[in-house]
């Protein structure tokens, strides 16, 4: 079969597919843009405008920017925690041999394919001050810890949920620095650790990239993590763009927190990623 | 020569650790689903069935379970059967650039934050006259699912030999016989692995209920989501560990289908 009638069969039945992502994904993301610069009247809803008040009452109010910072804090946090934790367990997971890696690689995933009100009922059994986490801490001597309610808790709480996601992009990234990379490494005298850290770890930076990727956006949809673990000590932006979406019924308002929000981590992450190229070139260098 | 990475005992151990952590909220979960006190306290004093029985026998809870059945199964149905149409067109794509930006167009939902995506959702349904059916729920969820069983379906497809198909295609056979005949038989078990994905995806989803959700669309995540803000009981537990058992399960059957390995594009242990 010719060419040119071969991708004119493979537009044709591409097209539905491509015409719900249209609609129910590009379209809602863009009325998302849209509809963060319309008016809102409390009680009238929302009314078709152009102002950018929102924009303006999110970025400069002194409450906002500071659950603006600490929301861009526990992102960061979270971030550098779960690639510290998940990057040995990808590298593991693809190197080592053994029977039945199918089954470890579904149950290591499986939280991410949990509903989350499990895992908050989890973690608030276990974070509370009387709760497990505190009983095992007394009983080795330790000081209880204050974690339910606390920043801590709600950055453990998605550390847990963000390494599952984090691991496929970082396994996809490990597996393609070939195992003969590493060995000719260490023929050359480098002690396995050291293959990994100067060979295997710079190779891995789009993994790391994509998997920062993945954590931040966990974060910006942690509003549940948030609501029950950190209550109301730790408001972060998702929270705030779940009240107005429920309570307040303020949509311009949450449209405009959830595109500035947006734009802000991923011009951090940017940045993070690039300070850490800059770092990776100097110590190699 | 010195002894691999992989293989090194402190690396084994962080692992370990790691892999506790991510496995520990799912078994304390579990465990306080079949606790014997009538209060939350864990570890449990000891072993008992009543909270699970309390739960299957609540009709709030079974009328919400029986929705969430519903919209998962239809989900699944359509998910599937759209991701094979775009598994099929990009494979016939000839043009290399176009297949790369579509199907990152088609994974991009996969990584947006899914509460940015749910308030666009929001938006939309709003005015399309949908928010709080049934209908919505089920784009809202497709949105999610489709790119999942796009990967999954891909990844085999990715794995086939590419000589049969051209052997029936220069037989006489069109595209779509090929696909048909050829293919499909051959990937017919990712498939099934995908509609398992997706079917745990809508079945566990709480975020597009919460945002997008009306009365006809109490899913059982969404109504122990409600529940939990009031109160906190071994009866959570309960719901939790039947989830929790259904999801293990379903991955089990989907790695034996599918294989974890092969999804993620890792050489795996079967041939």
């Amino acid at each position: 079969m010719t060419g040119p009638r071969r991708s004119t069969l493979a537009i044709f039945v591409l097209a539905p597919g491509l015409f719900f992502l249209a609609v129910f994904f590009v379209l809602p993301v863009l009325m998302l843009m849209q509809i963060s610069t319309w008016t809102f009247t409390p009680g009238a809803l929302m009314r078709a405008g152009f102002t950018l008040e929102h924009y303006a009452a999110f970025l400069t109010d002194p409450f906002y920017l500071g659950k603006l910072a600490l929301t861009a804090r526990v992102a960061l946090v979270t971030t550098i925690v779960t690639l510290v934790l998940a990057l040995p367990l990808a590298y593991w997971l693809v190197r080592a041999r053994f029977a039945g890696k199918g089954l470890i690689l579904g149950l290591v995933l499986s939280p991410l394919l949990t509903n989350f009100v499990v895992l908050v009922f989890a973690w608030i059994v276990l974070m509370g001050d009387n709760g497990a986490i505190n009983q095992l801490l007394r009983a080795v001597g330790l000081p209880a810890a204050k974690l339910l309610y606390s920043e801590t808790g709600v950055v453990i709480a998605l550390v847990h949920i963000s390494i599952p996601y984090a691991l496929i992009p970082l396994i996809a990234a490990v597996s393609q620095v070939g195992d003969d990379i590493e060995a000719a490494a260490m023929s050359l005298g480098a002690s396995p650790w050291r293959a990994f850290f100067a060979v295997v770890l710079p190779l891995c930076g789009a993994g790391l990239g994509a998997a920062a990727f993945v954590t931040v956006s966990i974060v910006l949809s942690g509003f549940a993590f948030a609501l029950f673990v950190g209550g109301d000590s730790v408001l972060i932006v998702p929270l705030l763009i779940w009240q107005q979406v429920s309570k307040t019924l303020n949509w311009p308002f949450a449209a405009a927190m959830s595109v500035a929000s947006l734009v802000i981590m991923l011009a951090i992450l940017a940045l993070g990623m690039w300070l850490a190229r800059r770092l990776g070139q100097r110590v190699s260098a | 020569m010195k002894g691999h990475l992989a293989r090194n005992p402190v690396l084994l151990v962080f692992v370990l650790v790691v892999m506790a952590f991510i496995l520990a909220p799912l078994a304390v979960a579990v465990s306080i689903g079949f606790s014997s006190s009538p209060f939350l306290v864990f570890p449990p004093p000891g072993v008992s069935t009543k909270w699970i029985a309390r739960f299957l026998s609540d009709p709030d809870f079974m009328a919400s379970l029986r929705v969430s059945l519903a919209l998962a199964s239809v989900v699944t149905v359509a998910g599937v059967l759209i991701a094979l149409t775009l598994a099929f067109g990009l494979s016939h794509l000839d043009r290399p650039h176009l297949r790369a930006a579509l199907s990152g167009l088609i994974l991009a939902p996969l990584v947006f934050p899914v509460v940015l995506l749910a308030v666009g959702l929001l938006l939309l349904l709003a005015k399309m006259d949908l928010l709080g059916s049934p209908i919505g729920l089920v784009a809202a969820h497709l949105i999610i699912v489709m790119p999942l069983c796009f990967v999954t379906i891909q990844a085999s497809i990715d794995r086939l030999n590419p000589e049969i198909a051209s052997a029936a295609a220069s037989l006489g056979a069109g595209p779509i016989r090929v696909f048909s005949t050829v293919t499909l038989p051959q990937i017919w078990a990712s498939v099934v692995g995908a509609g398992l994905l997706s079917f745990l995806f809508s079945l566990n989803d709480v975020t597009f209920a919460a945002f997008l959700g009306g009365p006809d669309t109490q899913t059982l995540p969404l109504k122990l989501f409600g529940y939990v803000r009031y109160r906190l009981d071994p009866l959570v537990g309960a719901v939790s560990a039947v989830f929790v058992f259904t999801t293990l399960a379903l991955i089990l059957l989907a790695d034996q289908l599918v294989g974890f390995d092969r999804i993620l594009g890792l050489q795996g242990d079967r041939s």
